[in-house]
């Protein structure tokens, strides 16, 4: 042999490998799966209408609206419409709308993309009972047959008012579900109701419950028809979550309460509950957080998630969420604050979605 | 081959690694080394007397016939899903090529051997993904790095061969500064410099062989590929004074990451290669693979920034990351076991070939291969998604061999092609948690690879 050949090979293997040393922009992250269940980026801008600034999907600095309740306009998820409910502070004529009073209406608008809503509010629930003490705030909006259940929070408890097409509402009489003074709930006043239609028609309630001191827990109750309610277990269904010494400390340690069920299934078909709620750790940061469970009408305990699912490292404060199931992804609705400037310290309805990765059709 | 020749190799030996300097593993044990290798499903760690031993058994090196030039090109196209949906995990494509020189030295028979693969759309892919991020860790990065390694073997004894060398890999530590002062409304105003220091240190991990000849029986062969790994660190500081309207604002910024990637477990292979029968060889081959060592690809990264605001400017800085706790990835070790036969058929005239008794001029063997590759991932049914399935492979090939074609070539010139089908069959995931992000899914796939070599051997 001579060397002639041995050195042709290696000049032409250079020649040809040396034509490409850079790698394919980034490959193997197509279609991953994704349980849609957060975490929830932020809408940005371009993915809200009406005139909407995002992330807020409702912004308005003279009644407030707040306490988000989202529900399918037809039932069908696949058509984007729907009817939003929200707790607003009333103007009164006169004086300067104060965002730290109670809420004393509940309004409802729509959004034909689902996020986005319009600018007509129509007022549905204004407080008239002795045991709502003036106030009605916090809906919480659900199907059950051919009506519009919707559960709000007041003074003396959670009330709920029925409507055939979710405008015009007639209460029930009295609290659906008060104060407990025999259990571990020690007399405090529900508030801040989330209602779930489970796959077989009855319905689970999950609320919130003041208490000891500064803390709230997330109680949990069943119903047949909506109206009876029963409280299940002994104890909280979610309460705030212990230190564990030498790890990081959760983000729910503190605080737990505003809990918004929605029933899903896993891509292999199993029910899941979850429960999305407000969360706040020692330090006083606010979050969203998300508990679950596969049984959704048993009793087991709620699992919290990893993570936070909104408003991790922000200063906004997210409180009083709810979610809309969509195919492919999740819309997520909170309260926090309008915006970082001094102005814009009032409460509004932020709106995020998850995966973070998803387009959103054009509003 | 001349003396001269054989002076130059480790010259060009060592020309070849000076200019490679992230040689990685490793395609071949995915696909398979060569055509040859790649139609028997990679069963001959007793039957690689080509360049492939230099990945599957060194030893076998010192059986060449003759220099052995070898040149060939791989493609693979990966079809692998979730929830029926393709993730568009890399095709991997490139260069294989190899030298193989026999030899003697004191009357002592010898071989050196090289052996590269050159993927042909860049020399490396790295990611840091967070361990909770769906992706396929066998095959969407690991494959698409360059392989290299160099051999020697020697026969000391009639009926034993013995052969081993290096493989490397690269590894980088680097770290970047930028000091100065930023002007924000004015950014060609901003006086900045910066200094980057970086290392790419050589990571060399051991193949090594050994075969047994059994008579008229064949061979058996062993081998062992030890264990290496990436192991990449970057440090970064940002220091200086942002200057907001005239406002200074002291800053400082400092982020460490470290990632683990490409692991290659070690692993012993045992292979049997029976060839009493003319012109018919039977292989098996059943190796041990320490998966259960694999290290998590999950970075650690650490970042603080630090500033000084003017009082009364509400600046909100943002929190440390917290430290990620990182999941053992916890994979378990397997046994992999590997068929492979192959018939030759033979036409023409007998003719003298150099390095090996007569043949007829024109051979066209015939070729077949099964392997199986369990999973070594355990079910993902907490935070960490390492995405895989069980792998089986079938593969075919033929080649075309003309003995001693032209005066100068009296060896033979070979034409090897393959094809090779794996099928992932559906492994499905189901989450502990029900508030888990990813969820329940269920992965499988296909894998169609396929190539040609050519080898001269003089």
């Amino acid at each position: 042999m001579r060397t002639g050949h041995a050195g042709s090979f290696f000049l032409a293997l250079a020649l040809l490998s040396g034509c490409a040393t850079l790698a394919d922009s980034e490959t193997g992250g197509e279609n991953l799966p994704n349980a849609a269940a957060g975490p929830f980026r932020a809408l940005r801008a371009g993915e809200l209408g009406n005139l909407r600034s995002a992330p807020n999907a409702l912004d308005d600095d003279e009644t407030f609206p707040r306490d988000p309740a989202v529900l399918d306009a037809d039932g069908d998820p696949a058509t984007p419409a729907v009817f939003g409910y929200f707790a607003i502070t009333p103007e009164v004529p006169g004086q300067d709308p104060d965002p730290a009073a109670p809420p004393g209406a509940i309004v409802r608008h729509g959004a034909e993309d689902g996020r986005s809503f319009d600018r007509a509010p129509l007022v549905v629930l204004t407080p008239d009972e002795p045991w709502e003490g003036g106030t009605v705030g916090a809906p919480s909006v659900v199907r059950v047959g051919g009506e519009v259940f919707l559960y709000y929070a007041a003074a003396g408890g959670i009330g709920l008012a029925r409507s055939p097409d979710g405008e015009v509402f007639t209460r029930v009489a009295g609290p659906v579900l008060g104060p407990d003074a025999a259990g571990w709930e020690e007399g405090a006043v529900p508030r801040s109701p989330g209602v779930v239609v489970l796959d077989d028609g009855s319905l689970r309630l999950f609320y919130e419950v003041p208490g000891p001191g500064d803390a709230a827990r997330i109680g949990e109750a069943r119903s047949d028809d909506g109206v009876t309610w029963t409280r299940v277990g002994d104890g909280p269904a979610l309460a705030p979550r212990a230190v564990v010494p030498g790890t990081e400390p959760p983000y729910d340690d503190a605080w737990v309460g505003a809990p918004a069920p929605v029933l899903v299934r896993s891509a292999e078909g199993r029910p899941i509950l979850r429960v999305y709620h407000a969360a706040r750790d020692s330090l006083g940061r606010a979050v969203v957080g998300l508990a679950a469970r596969f049984d959704p009408a048993g009793a087991s305990p709620l699992q919290p998630a990893a993570s936070p699912v909104f408003g991790s490292g922000s200063s906004a404060g997210p409180r009083e969420p709810c979610v809309l199931v969509r195919p492919g992804h999740t819309l997520l609705f909170t309260t926090q604050r309008a915006g970082r400037t001094k102005s814009a310290n009032y409460p509004a309805v932020a709106a995020g979605v998850a995966p973070a990765d998803v387009s959103l059709p054009a509003p | 081959m001349s003396k001269r020749a054989r002076s130059l190799l480790p010259a060009l030996a060592l020309a070849w690694l000076l200019a490679a300097p992230e040689a990685r593993a490793s395609a071949p044990g995915t696909y398979g080394m060569g055509s040859r290798a790649g139609a028997l499903s990679g069963a001959v760690t007793a039957d690689a007397a080509d360049f492939s031993g230099c990945f599957y058994n060194p030893a076998g090196l010192v059986s060449a016939p003759g220099l052995e030039l070898s040149l060939g090109y791989v493609y693979a196209d990966n079809r692998l899903r979730i929830n029926g949906k393709d993730n568009d995990v890399a095709d991997v494509h490139g260069l294989m090529a190899g030298i193989v020189a026999p030899g003697k030295i004191l009357s002592l028979p010898f071989a050196f051997g090289i052996a590269t693969y050159i993927p042909d759309d860049g020399l490396s892919r790295i990611r840091a993904l967070r361990q909770e991020t769906p992706r396929w860790e066998l095959y969407n990065d690991r494959p698409t790095i360059l392989f290299l390694s160099v051999h020697l073997a020697v026969r000391p004894l009639p009926w034993l061969e013995i052969g081993g060398g290096l493989a490397f890999l690269a590894a980088t530590r680097g770290r970047f500064g930028i000091r100065g002062e930023a002007d924000v409304l004015h950014p060609y105003d901003s006086q900045l410099s910066h200094e980057v220091d970086a290392d790419l240190t050589s990571i060399r991990y051991p193949i090594a062989g050994a075969r047994v000849k059994l008579g008229r029986l064949g061979y058996l062969g062993v081998a062992y590929r030890g264990q290496t790994k990436l192991d990449l660190s970057l440090q970064a500081n940002l220091e200086g004074i942002v200057d907001f309207a005239g406002v200074d604002v002291p800053l400082r910024y400092t982020l460490e990451t470290r990632t683990l990637d490409a692991f290659q477990p070690q692993q012993v292979v045992l292979g049997l290669s029976f060839q009493a029968v003319p012109r018919l060889r039977a292989n098996f081959d059943l190796g041990w693979v320490n998966w259960s060592a694999y290290e998590s690809p999950t970075p650690r990264t650490s970042a603080h920034l630090e500033a000084e605001p003017p009082p009364g400017v509400g600046v909100e800085l943002p929190e440390d990351p917290k430290p990620v706790v990182i999941v053992p990835p916890a994979f378990e070790d397997r046994f992999v076991p590997r068929l492979g036969v192959e018939y030759v058929l033979a036409f023409g005239a007998e003719r003298r070939v150099s390095g090996r008794p007569p043949a007829k001029a024109v051979e066209i063997p015939l070729r077949a291969g099964y392997a199986y590759e369990r999973s070594p991932v355990p079910p993902q049914e907490g935070p960490t998604n390492f995405v895989d399935a069980d792998r089986h492979t079938i593969s075919l090939g033929a080649g075309l061999v003309l003995n001693a074609p032209f005066s100068v070539l009296r060896g033979a010139l070979r034409l090897d092609t393959h094809v090779a089908l794996s099928v992932l069959p559906e492994r499905i995931t189901q989450k502990a948690s029900p508030a888990d992000f990813v969820g329940d899914y269920r992965a499988d796939g296909t894998m169609i690879a396929g190539g040609a070599t050519l080898t001269a051997s003089f």
